[in-house]
């Protein structure tokens, strides 16, 4: 199914984005085979020339590496990923708290919200 | 510019007093995917007509890979026009077989493969089709030619939802660096993603071109707001 | 290419066409019989059974060659049909996106044309052998009236090749006048094709029937001074007269040639 992108944004960073979250998840573990640029493509429903562009920019991140023969591959450099995770999560963290701010809510309001919500999670059996 | 596949000077479609083309100036590189948005009447199929040799032009140049429209561009252009072109007392297979007898870059294992997916049977008769599979045959034959530039007219109007997302995957599957793609079509948001490039035409002229990503980088808009934007009516 | 091309048109017109062919035999070999039964009552028994069926007979055999007339012109309006969907409707966006010159369409088209044209001929040569051939059996007419002379092979033989050629002609003049009226009319465009059909055999036509009224008045003046009546006279003025009728002809072929090869290389309108 195709991925339902934002037509506001460059469709090449939203790649970037979805590829990134698949390496941090771990659906492509460190040194594994990534698809290919027309597979994705073709799975996104989007132009492989857009792709392209991700992959490159992924490439300079060092994320992922290009062997001539085996095609792409993601590092096996956990530290990378993990900078990277680290750093993705940070920029989301710091745009989630702007927006909250924009609410009127300070970084202790959200903090204490947070909290609470954790707390009713693990009342209700989940975890948090 | 030895690496554009279509280029045009000044050109120019008359039909009588109406103005069809005016004046338009154009160049497309090889390896992209280009799409061709205007309203109604703005010119889009002429052009694609005009690129695939079935129109001859008022004025003004056009090359199709260095070479004036004719018989040898014919060879390198695969062309999909709005309405049915196969005579409906043709099977697909005899379809296939006249793509195979008169284009060298036919390639009938790749469209017999498209056909087997769709579960389209080859015997069966144009004429016994629906409007929707009818469509899908005649954009499986015409990607299954390794052609130079494709010519796409409304590749996607008047199809349903998961027809279209077939159509679109075909078009990307297709692609190879070694080849343009222009459509031409209506429906920019189901589209523009797949889209490196785009041409707004407007009453026969280009009024807007670039890279797709280039405009939602910049002005963080979708092809579909910017062409709301410039094509507004009061 | 352009074997390929005739491959298509000939696939294409082979269904309907043999069926007429197939029908036409028939309707002979119906016209042969009844001819059998007619020659075979001819001179007989005078008593009503035979009087009816000797009425019969003439009747069916009035029939029969209607019919024979009515689909002898079904091929050519057949080949016209398909010429007219191939350029003129939606086929015509595939046609005229194939890697091929526009001469090739056209002489494809024409090869078709022929190849029918000759087949149909055999088909008709066949019919009329038929009942030649029973009248022959029952009342031995035809071979003694036949002259035994080789002139009327040649003279038979010409015939044939006037025939095919006109047909020809006939049908250049068709493809002719849909190709103007595909290329002029922007809707209506069967029309438009019928329009100018007409209208070109109409402009024929009218060329001609100047010729024969110049044959007329150089009639009347050659019988004023005597010479046309003599066989001298005669001879010329039908030969310069048939001669003239053959240019005119031939000029149209050629002139209709060019114009729908013009006319597809450069004013092509496919809506």
């Amino acid at each position: 199914m195709p991925w339902d992108f934002n037509s506001s944004i460059p469709i090449y960073l939203q790649i970037e984005s979805m590829i990134k979250a698949r390496i941090f998840s771990g659906e492509y573990p460190p040194g594994s085979h990534i698809p290919s640029v027309r597979e994705i493509a073709q799975e996104l429903a989007v132009n492989p020339n857009t792709v392209q562009k991700a992959f490159k920019d992924l490439e300079d991140s060092k994320l992922i590496l290009t062997m001539r023969t085996s095609g792409r591959l993601v590092t096996e450099d956990i530290r990378t990923i993990t900078q990277a995770r680290q750093k993705d999560a940070d920029g989301s963290v710091k745009s989630f708290l702007s927006e909250m701010g924009k609410m009127g809510f300070s970084p202790e309001d959200v903090l204490a919200a947070l909290k609470a919500i954790c707390e009713e999670r693990r009342e209700s059996g989940g975890v948090c | 510019m030895s690496e554009s596949i279509v280029s045009a000077r000044e050109l120019t479609k008359k039909y009588g007093s109406f103005c069809a083309l005016d004046r338009m100036d154009l160049d497309l590189p090889l390896g992209r995917i280009v799409g061709l948005l205007g309203p109604n009447g703005s010119g889009k199929t002429t052009l694609l007509k005009l690129l695939a040799g079935l129109l001859t032009k008022t004025s003004g140049e056009v090359l199709v890979d260095g070479m004036e429209p004719g018989v040898k561009t014919k060879a390198l252009v695969s062309y999909l026009p709005e309405r049915t072109y196969f005579g409906s007392y043709m099977s697909i297979e005899e379809c296939a077989d006249y793509f195979s007898d008169f284009y060298a870059d036919f390639d009938r294992q790749l469209a017999y493969d498209m056909l087997g997916t769709l579960r389209i049977p080859l015997k069966a008769k144009f004429r016994t089709l629906s409007k929707g599979s009818r469509e899908k045959v005649q954009l499986v034959l015409v990607m299954a030619r390794r052609a130079k530039l494709y010519l796409l007219d409304e590749p996607i109007g008047g199809v349903d939802p998961a027809a279209r997302d077939y159509i679109l995957k075909t078009i990307i599957g297709n692609y190879n660096p070694g080849a343009t793609v222009l459509l031409s079509t209506h429906l920019i948001s189901d589209i523009e993603p797949i889209l490196d490039d785009f041409i707004f035409l407007k009453e026969g002229r280009v009024v807007c071109a670039g890279v797709a990503d280039e405009v939602r980088e910049a002005q963080g808009k979708s092809l579909d707001e910017l062409f709301r934007e410039v094509f507004k009516c009061f | 290419m352009f074997l390929k091309l005739f491959k298509y048109d000939f696939k294409r017109t082979r269904f309907y066409g043999l069926l007429i062919l197939a029908v036409i035999l028939v309707f002979g070999a119906a016209l042969a019989a009844d001819i059998a039964l007619f020659s075979h009552a001819v001179g007989r028994d005078t008593g009503v059974a035979t009087e009816l069926l000797f009425i019969g007979a003439v009747l069916f055999m009035q029939f029969l060659l209607i019919a024979l007339v009515v689909l002898f012109f079904a091929i050519p309006v057949l080949i016209t049909v398909q010429f007219y969907k191939n350029i003129a409707s939606d086929e015509g966006y595939l046609t005229f996106t194939l890697p091929v010159s526009v001469e090739k369409i056209l002489l494809s088209k024409l090869l078709n044309a022929f190849i029918w044209t000759v087949l149909e001929m055999c088909a008709l040569g066949i019919c009329l052998g038929m009942s030649f051939g029973m009248l022959e059996m029952n009342t031995g007419i035809i071979w003694s009236i036949l002259p035994k002379d080789l002139w009327v092979l040649l003279v038979v033989g010409l015939y044939i090749v006037e025939f095919i050629m006109s047909t020809m002609f006939q049908y250049l003049l068709n493809f002719t006048g849909i190709v103007i009226g595909s290329v002029v009319a922007r809707k209506h465009k069967a029309l438009s094709s019928l329009g100018f059909i007409v209208g070109i055999d109409a402009l024929l036509n009218l060329v001609t029937g100047a010729l024969y009224f110049g044959f007329m008045v150089m009639a009347m003046f050659g019988s004023e001074t005597g010479w046309f009546l003599s066989e001298a006279g005669t001879l010329t003025v039908m030969l310069i007269f048939g001669l003239v009728l053959l240019l005119i002809y031939a000029a149209a072929a050629v002139g209709m040639w060019f114009l729908s090869r013009f006319l597809l290389k450069k004013k092509l309108n496919l809506a």
